[in-house]
């Protein structure tokens, strides 16, 4: 009888979730980070109850990671809820069984902040920031704030949408022959000692000195910032490989929230990446060459049709009969090899930017800055990420080099001679 | 708040040094100003335990490994039972300790002495499981106090601190000499040949490398002297060798066969003393205060 209690409230993980609980590592946390910065000091209570209002609304961030025959599979989670204080570095890894009450996000505070850690496998990072921003702006309404209402704040006596719940992936699925494509491995930072913590380097932008110069080149500022990655990589491998014929690909992937491309509502994963690069040995490329490649492969990869090849991929493997059947025992070596292949190898580094953030009324007053950060791994040692709010982006670069910073500071000196100021910000000691 | 004169950030209020390039503010304190803000307040206190203990490649690798080997040992086992005739036990532990050669290595830090010891133990029962086939040690004996004798001339100096690695050698000589009389003994039942023949050759050619040893620490030798010096302890061992071997038949000859290998070693010898005494002359007329 409990056998078929637990096996009604079993919830299968998405299709694109599926690889992350095998794919782990001591450097590969696949934990994201959001956070948001008050005027106002944080009180820790307030912030629990707030906590424990808002996930009513979100139950499907209530679940706990468990690992079955076949799959992995998530189970509602009851357990109390804590919030933690934060410390040292983000984006730490959050154990299924003891990182938090088996549940798979983490609330944190400081004095004046508050942030919300996920462990991949739940959602992405739109789901992550309306979270965010709904446990905020609830913790704000318990401080006797009022907050007007915002498209991304859910109510806690709010309704849940079932299609919030939903694998969007097996919705959009479309069978297409021989998506399973290796490419070449790239460029990667390699020599550097590493060190346990992510080394977080921040930097504080103008949007408008950003979007300036993003004009400038008829680029967005994604684009351009893709561009500048780009560039500096380029000019980074150039130092180590002399020789252009043995130069490797440098490749950015972009994971591109694809729910407005597909009307999906779902709040669980539902991103891809969208693989962009330069081919080094072909000759050196100038900043304007980068600049017209990125516009030309971001803009013909973001489009459904040139997506359903990734959705397929996501989908396919899993419908597989032989893999479907196959212990996760075995499949686990097999994902891992895949992730290898199709994943980490294939790209230089990762660049996610969640865009301008926008907020509500008694709100917006409240809320300095928000942070967002990308847990790096271990083939691709340094990660980008950017998010905007009022005039500023905070551009902010994770990285398990313990000193090496050779990548950030090329991206930002080549940002101060264009003209737009840096602030910079860094948990380095 | 100060800007860096390399990079050209501004950088955070209270910053001292640039966190790109880790050049020095030079300026005012009141510019610098004093720190208001962290980005990550406190230490970094990173649990370790929460760590899965292995990255991506080792954990899909030890899987790979268990499950082979389980497959192994129930199809020995299915085996054992099927077959009355068939004793599976022996098999299962070689399947066992030969998985253990992949696993050790993916478990345990990688050090020369930390994998050279695992794999010698683990070569070291894995011999003696299959010696253990007839249900009598006998053969085993030889090759496994051969493993040991690696470990202890090989492996167990870098276990000692520099300083300290002059007791290891010494361990380790006094270990070839034990190892002689042992493997006579459990040759001929008696010291047959270790006590007349291999003890004292090995004490001539010891006491070469230690004069070697000394040339190398005040002479400062040319690499073609180290090799010519090697070859000669080389050829005085094999004459040694012939010496003692005559001296235990009660032979009244002197040298037989290795006379020509005497006259090698004693070719090299007088040219390495020629060199050793033209470089001295060389070096006194270069250097005399006329």
């Amino acid at each position: 009888m409990k056998a078929k209690v637990r096996g009604d409230n079993l919830i299968p993980l998405d299709n694109s979730a599926v690889i992350y609980p095998p794919t782990v590592a001591r450097y590969n946390t696949h934990v994201f980070s959001l956070s948001m910065d008050l005027k106002v000091e944080v009180v820790k209570e307030r912030l629990l109850t707030a906590l424990e209002t808002i996930i009513e609304r979100f139950p499907y961030y209530g679940v706990s990671l468990h690992q079955g025959f076949f799959w992995y599979y998530f189970l509602p989670n009851k357990r109390p809820l804590e919030v933690y204080e934060q410390k040292g570095s983000p984006c730490n890894y959050i154990h299924p069984r003891k990182g938090a009450n088996r549940y798979l996000f983490k609330v944190y505070y400081t004095k004046h902040r508050i942030a919300v850690e996920f462990f991949h496998v739940l959602t992405d990072g739109t789901g992550g920031l309306i979270f965010l921003k709904s446990l905020v702006a609830e913790y704000l309404r318990l401080s006797g704030e009022t907050v007007g209402e915002d498209p991304q704040i859910f109510l806690a006596d709010g309704k849940v949408d079932a299609r919030e719940k939903e694998d969007s992936f097996e919705r959009f699925y479309k069978p297409l022959k021989s998506v399973f494509k290796s490419e070449s491995g790239s460029f990667h930072l390699k020599r550097g000692s590493l060190t346990d913590g992510v080394q977080v380097l921040s930097g504080q932008l103008k949007v408008e000195e950003l979007k300036a110069i993003s004009q400038k080149y008829g680029a967005t500022i994604t684009e351009y910032l893709v561009s500048e990655l780009i560039w500096a990589l380029q000019q980074l491998q150039d130092l180590k490989v002399k020789k252009a014929a043995k130069r490797r690909p440098i490749r950015v992937s972009v994971p591109v929230n694809i729910r407005r491309l597909y009307d999906s509502v779902t709040m669980r994963n539902f991103s891809l990446f969208v693989v962009i690069g330069i081919d080094p040995s072909l000759g050196f490329w100038s900043f304007e060459e980068i600049v017209e490649q990125v516009i030309h492969q971001l803009r013909g990869g973001v489009n459904a049709k040139a997506l359903s090849k990734q959705v397929a991929r996501n989908v396919a493997g899993r419908r597989n009969f032989l893999i479907r059947y196959a212990p996760n025992a075995l499949k686990k070596p097999l994902m891992k090899l895949l992730s290898d292949s199709y994943g980490d190898r294939i790209y230089s580094t990762t660049f996610s930017n969640l865009g301008n953030v926008s907020l509500p009324e008694g709100m917006a007053d409240i809320i300095k800055r928000l942070d967002f950060y990308l847990s790096p791994s271990k083939t691709n040692k340094v990660s980008c990420s950017a998010i905007g709010s009022g005039n500023t982006i905070s551009l902010n670069f994770t990285s398990i080099f313990a000193k090496r910073t050779d990548f950030e500071r090329i991206v930002f000196s080549s940002l101060v001679d264009k003209g737009v100021g840096v602030k910079l910000e860094t948990n380095r000691k | 708040m100060a800007y860096c004169v390399k990079c050209g950030v501004k950088l955070s209020e209270g910053t001292t040094s640039c966190p790109l390039c880790q050049t020095a503010v030079n300026a005012p304190n009141d510019v610098i100003g004093e720190k208001s803000f962290e980005l990550f307040g406190g230490n970094t206190e990173i649990n370790r335990l929460n760590y899965p203990l292995f990255d991506k490649h080792r954990k899909g690798i030890i899987e790979l490994v268990v499950t082979f080997t389980v497959i192994g040992v129930i199809t020995l086992l299915i085996t054992h039972f099927a077959l009355s005739s068939f004793n599976a036990i022996i098999p299962i532990a070689i399947v066992l300790l030969g998985s253990t050669y992949l696993l050790v290595g993916l478990y345990i830090k990688i050090t020369y002495v930390k994998l050279a010891s695992w794999y010698l133990l683990i070569t070291v029962l894995l011999l003696f499981v299959i010696d253990l086939i007839d249900l009598k040690i006998s053969w085993s004996l030889y090759s496994n106090s051969s493993i040991l004798l690696y470990w202890v001339v090989f492996v167990l100096p870098w276990i000692f601190k520099k300083a300290k690695r002059t007791i290891a050698y010494m361990i380790s000589a006094f270990a070839i000499l034990l190892y002689f009389p042992f493997i006579d003994y459990l040759t001929n039942g008696s010291f047959y040949w270790s006590l007349s023949i291999g003890i004292p050759t090995y004490i001539v050619v010891l006491v070469c490398f230690l004069l070697l040893l000394l040339r190398i620490r005040f002479g400062n030798p040319t690499i073609t002297d180290g090799v010519l010096s090697l070859i000669a302890i080389s050829s005085i061992g094999v004459v040694a060798g012939d010496f003692f071997h005559l001296r235990s038949i009660g032979s009244k000859e002197g040298i037989s066969w290795s006379l020509a290998v005497a006259i090698v070693a004693f070719s090299i010898l007088l040219f390495l003393i020629l060199k050793m005494a033209l470089r001295q002359i060389r070096h006194y007329f270069h250097n005399r205060i006329v």
